[in-house]
C-alpha cells in the first residue's frame, strides 16, 4: 500500500470534465533538414596553407635568429681583433714616448738642451735669466749604454743601432788594445758600421732564421711520423 | 555455480591482479628513475650536459695602470700569448684531409714557428723529442711565452691542429727602469715590490666568465649565453713627475759613476709633502728584474736607514731656536774639541778657538759648537721635535718594505750619544724621513705627510684618494725662516763655487757622515755617506731637494755631492720656469770680534 492509495480512499470525486481541453502539446512540424554542405576544398587549402605559413614564418624566424647569432659572433671575433690592434699600437707608442727614446732620439737629431726661460722684472726693468749652466751634462748615452736602461727600447731597432753606434765609437779598438775572448778588434771595428746598417727599418730581430736557409722538410724529421 | 564457471571468474581475476601488479611496478620504477633523475643526480647530470655543450671561457680582466702625474704609463698590462703544443698529435698535414694545399711537414710548421718567434726550429724540435721521450702521450708542452699580438696573428694563421694559443696576459713597463725602483714589479702570478705590491688591491681585476652552449663549429647557441664580466683593475696615478724622475735618475747615476760610489739616492719633494722625484743608482728595471742586483731592486730611499750625520745639524738648530735658548747671533767662542766628563766631541777638523755666532757653527758645521749652543737644552725636549719632524716612524708613504727606525728613549741614553745626537750621529733614518723633516722647514715649520700616491681611480672612475693627516706644527714659521736663511749662507760662504745659482737663494746643508760596521762594532773609516740637503727659492720655498752618495773613492768629502745638488736645482728652475728670488738675503754674522780694551 502506497500513501497514495491513501489519498484516494478520502478524495471527493472531481467534477467530470465538460470539453476535451485544448491540447496544449502539438507535434511540430518534422523540421526541414538543411542538406549537409560537403566540406569547401578551400577551407582546405586555406588552413594547410595557414599551417605551412606557420612553419615557414617559425623557420624563418629561427634562421634569422641564428644569422644573428653568426653575425655576432664574427662581429665579436672582429672587435677583439681590433681592441688586440690597437693595444698593440698604444703599447708602441707608449715605448716610444719613454723619457729614454725620446732623450736617445733627440740626441740623434743633435738636439742640445735649450736656453732656460728668461724673466722680466717690473720693479727694476730689468731681465733676469735663469740659472747657470749644469756642471755635468753628459749624453743620455755613452760607451756603457744608457744612463737609465729600458729593455724594452732594446728591441726597438732605431735606438739599438743608435746605442750600437755610440759604444762602438766609444771603444777604438788600437793595437795591443786588450779585447775580450772571442773578439777580435776587426770584429769590433765591423760593429760600427753593421749598425748603421740596422738603422733601416727593416731590420729584423738578428735571431731570426730565415726560413730558405733549410729546404722544406729535409732538416727536420717530424716526430711520431709512422 | 558450477565447477568450470567459479575456475573461470578465478583465473580472470588473477588476470586483473596480475596486469594491476605489472602496471603499479612499472609506474613505480619510472618514478623511482624518475625520482633519481631529476633529484638524486640532477647535478651531475646537469654538469655533464654542460660539459659536452656547454662551454666556460674567462675573460680576464686587465690589472690597471699606473701613471705619473702627468699620465704617463709607468706599467700597464698587455696582452700576450703562451704557445703550447700537443706533442702526441704532432703529424704531417696532409691536403684533402687538413685545411692545407700541399703537405706541411711538423719540421716546416717548427721552421715556420721558428721564423715568427724568432727562434731556432732545432731547438724547438728538442724540445718536442724531449717531452716526447720522457712521456710519450704527452699532450701538453709550453714551447714559446710570451707571443705578441703580431707573433699570435702569424701563429694562428698557420691554422696547425696540435697548437694551442693560450692568453697569458703580462705586465709591461714602457718607461724602464724611471721610476722602476718605486713601481716594482710583478712575479709570475703576484706584485714583488713597490707600488705593485702596496698598492694591489687597487690595481688587481676581478677575472670575469663567459658560460654557453655551442653548436658544431663553435658558434654560441642563441640564448644559451650568461656573462659575468670582469671588472678591470684601478689605476692608480702617483705624485712623481716621469721627466723629472728620469732627469733626476740620469743626474745621479753619473754623480755615481764619477764618485765611484756604491750607489746614489736622491730625493725631489714638494713643500706639500708629495714626492716628485726618487732616483737612485742603479735602479731595477721592471721589465727585467732579475737583471738586477737583488739589493737594486726596492728603493733605498725607504728601506735603508743610516746615521745623516751633519744635515741633521739643521734640526738641533731649529729646536734650539724654537726653544728660545738661541738666536743666530749669538756669540760664541769654538775650540775644536768639547770635552767634559766622560764625553768627548771633535770637530772633522782641528781648527783655532774661533769667534763664531750661532749661525757661523751651523755654517760651518761644527760639532763642538752644536754642543756648546745645545748645553742648556734636555734631550727629551729635543726627541720631542724630532718625533714631530718624522723620525721614528715609517713615513705616510708606507713604502713596501719600508723601514722605521724607532726613537730610542732619551733617558736611556748616555752623555756620549746624547751629544752625538745633535750633529746625527747615534741615531739613523732614512732618506724619505730626511726628506720629509726638511720639507717641515720649507713649508713654514709644518710637516706635512710624505705622499707618492695621489689617489686610485677604479673601472668605474671613481676616485679614492689616500687620506691625508692634517699635518703638525714642529717649529714656528719664524724659526723655520730664520733656520733657512741661516742655512742660505752654507750655499754662499761654504767656500764651493759650485755650489750657488746666481739669482736663486737656495738653502743648504752638507753631510759626511761616517758608516757603522755591518755587524755594529763601530765606524768603517773607508765609508762615508756624504750629502747635500736643501730647500728652494728661500723666499717662497717649493722644493726640497736631498742627494747622498755612499762611499765615494774620488772625492770622499761632502763637496763631491754639491756639484750633483747645484744640477738636480738647476734642472728643476729650469723644468718648472722658477723665477729669480725677488728678495735680497738677509746680513747675518758669521763671526764676531772681541771688542779691543
Amino acid at each position: 500500500m502506497t500513501s497514495l492509495s491513501v489519498l484516494d480512499l478520502h478524495a471527493q470525486p472531481l467534477p467530470a470534465p465538460e470539453a476535451p481541453a485544448e491540447r496544449h502539446l502539438k507535434a511540430l512540424p518534422s523540421p526541414r533538414v538543411a542538406p549537409r554542405r560537403a566540406p569547401r576544398l578551400v577551407h582546405g587549402v586555406i588552413a594547410l596553407a595557414g599551417l605551412a605559413g606557420i612553419v615557414c614564418a617559425q623557420l624563418g624566424l629561427s634562421v634569422v635568429i641564428s644569422e644573428g647569432a653568426y653575425r655576432m659572433s664574427a662581429l665579436q671575433a672582429e672587435s677583439t681583433s681590433l681592441a688586440r690592434a690597437e693595444q698593440s699600437v698604444a703599447e708602441e707608442l707608449a715605448v716610444l714616448s719613454s723619457p729614454q727614446h725620446v732623450a736617445v732620439a733627440g740626441a740623434e737629431l743633435g738636439m742640445l738642451a735649450g736656453q732656460p726661460s728668461q724673466f722680466l722684472t717690473l720693479a727694476t726693468t730689468s731681465t733676469a735669466g735663469g740659472p747657470d749652466a749644469l756642471h755635468m751634462q753628459v749624453p743620455a748615452v755613452d760607451g756603457f749604454g744608457m744612463y737609465v736602461p729600458n729593455s724594452l727600447l732594446t728591441a726597438q731597432p732605431q735606438v739599438a743601432a743608435s746605442v750600437a753606434q755610440v759604444q762602438a765609437a766609444t771603444i777604438e779598438p788600437y793595437p795591443g788594445m786588450l779585447l775580450p775572448a772571442g773578439e777580435s778588434a776587426a770584429a769590433i771595428a765591423a760593429a760600427a758600421p753593421a749598425a748603421a746598417q740596422d738603422v733601416e727599418p727593416t731590420a729584423v730581430a738578428p735571431t731570426t732564421v730565415a726560413p730558405t736557409t733549410i729546404a722544406p722538410g729535409t732538416l727536420l724529421p717530424a716526430p711520431g711520423q709512422e | 555455480m558450477s565447477v568450470a564457471a567459479r575456475a573461470k571468474r578465478s583465473s580472470e581475476r588473477w588476470r586483473t591482479v596480475l596486469v594491476a601488479i605489472l602496471t603499479f611496478a612499472l609506474l613505480a620504477v619510472f618514478v623511482v628513475r624518475l625520482a633519481d633523475i631529476q633529484l638524486v643526480r640532477a647535478e651531475a647530470l646537469n654538469a655533464e650536459a654542460d660539459g659536452r655543450r656547454g662551454v666556460t671561457q674567462t675573460i680576464f680582466g686587465t690589472r690597471g695602470p699606473i701613471v705619473d702625474a702627468n699620465g704617463t704609463v709607468l706599467a700597464e698590462s698587455v696582452d700576450r700569448w703562451d704557445l703550447t703544443i700537443s706533442p702526441r698529435y704532432t703529424r704531417d698535414l696532409q691536403p684533402g684531409i687538413d685545411r692545407v694545399d700541399e703537405t706541411l711537414t711538423v719540421g716546416d710548421a717548427l721552421v715556420q714557428i721558428g721564423a715568427i718567434t724568432g727562434q731556432d726550429p732545432v731547438d724547438l724540435q728538442a724540445k718536442i723529442l724531449a717531452e716526447l721521450e720522457r712521456n710519450p702521450d704527452s699532450d701538453y708542452l709550453l714551447l714559446v711565452d710570451g707571443l705578441d699580438v703580431s707573433q699570435f696573428e702569424a701563429v694562428r694563421d698557420l691554422g696547425l691542429p696540435y697548437v694551442y694559443l693560450r692568453l697569458n696576459p703580462q705586465r709591461v713597463y714602457p718607461a724602464g727602469s724611471v721610476a722602476g725602483n718605486l713601481v716594482g714589479f710583478m712575479g709570475a702570478d703576484e706584485p714583488l715590490a713597490g707600488i705593485e705590491r702596496s698598492e694591489d688591491e687597487c690595481l688587481s681585476a676581478e677575472d670575469g666568465a663567459r658560460v654557453f652552449d655551442r653548436g658544431a663549429d663553435g658558434t654560441p647557441i642563441p640564448g644559451s649565453m650568461t656573462t659575468r664580466p670582469a671588472i678591470d683593475g684601478g689605476s692608480v696615478q702617483l705624485t712623481i713627475d716621469a721627466d723629472v724622475q728620469f732627469q733626476m735618475q740620469q743626474l745621479t747615476q753619473q754623480y755615481t759613476s764619477q764618485l765611484r760610489a756604491r750607489s746614489g739616492t736622491s730625493i725631489v719633494m714638494r713643500a706639500d709633502g708629495t714626492i716628485v722625484a726618487v732616483a737612485e743608482s742603479s735602479t731595477v728595471d721592471p721589465n727585467d728584474p732579475t737583471a738586477s742586483d737583488s739589493r737594486d731592486r726596492g728603493s733605498r730611499a725607504f728601506t735603508a736607514a743610516y746615521e745623516p750625520g751633519s744635515i741633521f745639524k739643521a734640526f738641533s738648530f731649529a729646536a734650539m731656536l724654537d726653544l728660545g735658548i738661541i738666536t743666530p747671533r749669538d756669540e760664541l767662542s769654538v775650540p775644536w774639541t768639547y770635552t767634559a766628563p766622560g764625553v768627548r766631541v771633535r770637530d772633522a777638523l782641528s781648527h783655532e778657538v774661533k769667534q763664531w755666532t750661532a749661525a757661523g757653527i751651523l755654517v760651518n758645521s761644527s760639532n763642538s759648537g752644536m754642543v756648546r749652543l745645545a748645553e742648556p737644552m734636555s734631550t727629551a725636549d729635543y726627541y720631542d721635535y724630532l718625533d714631530r719632524f718624522g723620525f721614528g716612524e715609517r713615513s705616510a708613504v708606507d713604502f713596501a718594505g719600508e723601514q722605521s727606525v724607532a726613537l730610542r728613549n732619551p733617558a736611556n741614553l748616555d752623555a756620549q750619544t746624547q751629544l752625538n745626537v745633535l750633529f746625527g750621529q747615534g741615531i739613523a733614518a732614512t732618506p724619505i724621513q730626511l726628506a720629509s723633516a726638511y720639507q717641515a722647514l720649507a713649508n713654514g715649520g709644518v710637516h706635512l705627510p710624505a705622499r707618492l700616491i695621489a689617489g686610485c681611480t677604479d673601472a668605474e672612475g671613481e676616485v679614492t684618494a689616500p687620506e691625508v693627516g692634517e699635518g703638525e706644527r714642529v717649529v714656528s714659521d719664524t724659526t723655520a725662516r730664520q733656520t733657512l736663511e741661516v742655512l742660505e749662507n752654507v750655499v754662499t760662504d761654504y767656500g764651493y763655487d759650485t755650489f750657488p745659482i746666481e739669482g736663486y737663494r737656495i738653502a743648504a746643508k752638507t753631510g759626511t757622515a761616517q758608516m757603522a760596521y755591518e755587524d755594529g762594532s763601530g765606524y768603517d773609516p773607508n765609508r762615508m755617506m756624504i750629502s747635500v740637503a736643501g730647500v728652494f727659492p728661500v723666499d717662497d720655498p717649493q722644493f726640497v731637494v736631498l742627494t747622498m752618495y755612499d762611499s765615494p773613492q774620488t772625492i770622499r768629502t761632502s763637496g763631491g755631492a754639491i756639484p750633483a745638488f747645484h744640477d738636480m736645482v738647476n734642472l728643476l728652475i729650469r723644468h718648472f720656469d722658477i723665477p729669480p728670488s725677488t728678495t735680497q738675503q738677509p746680513e747675518i754674522p758669521l763671526e764676531w770680534t772681541a771688542d779691543q780694551p
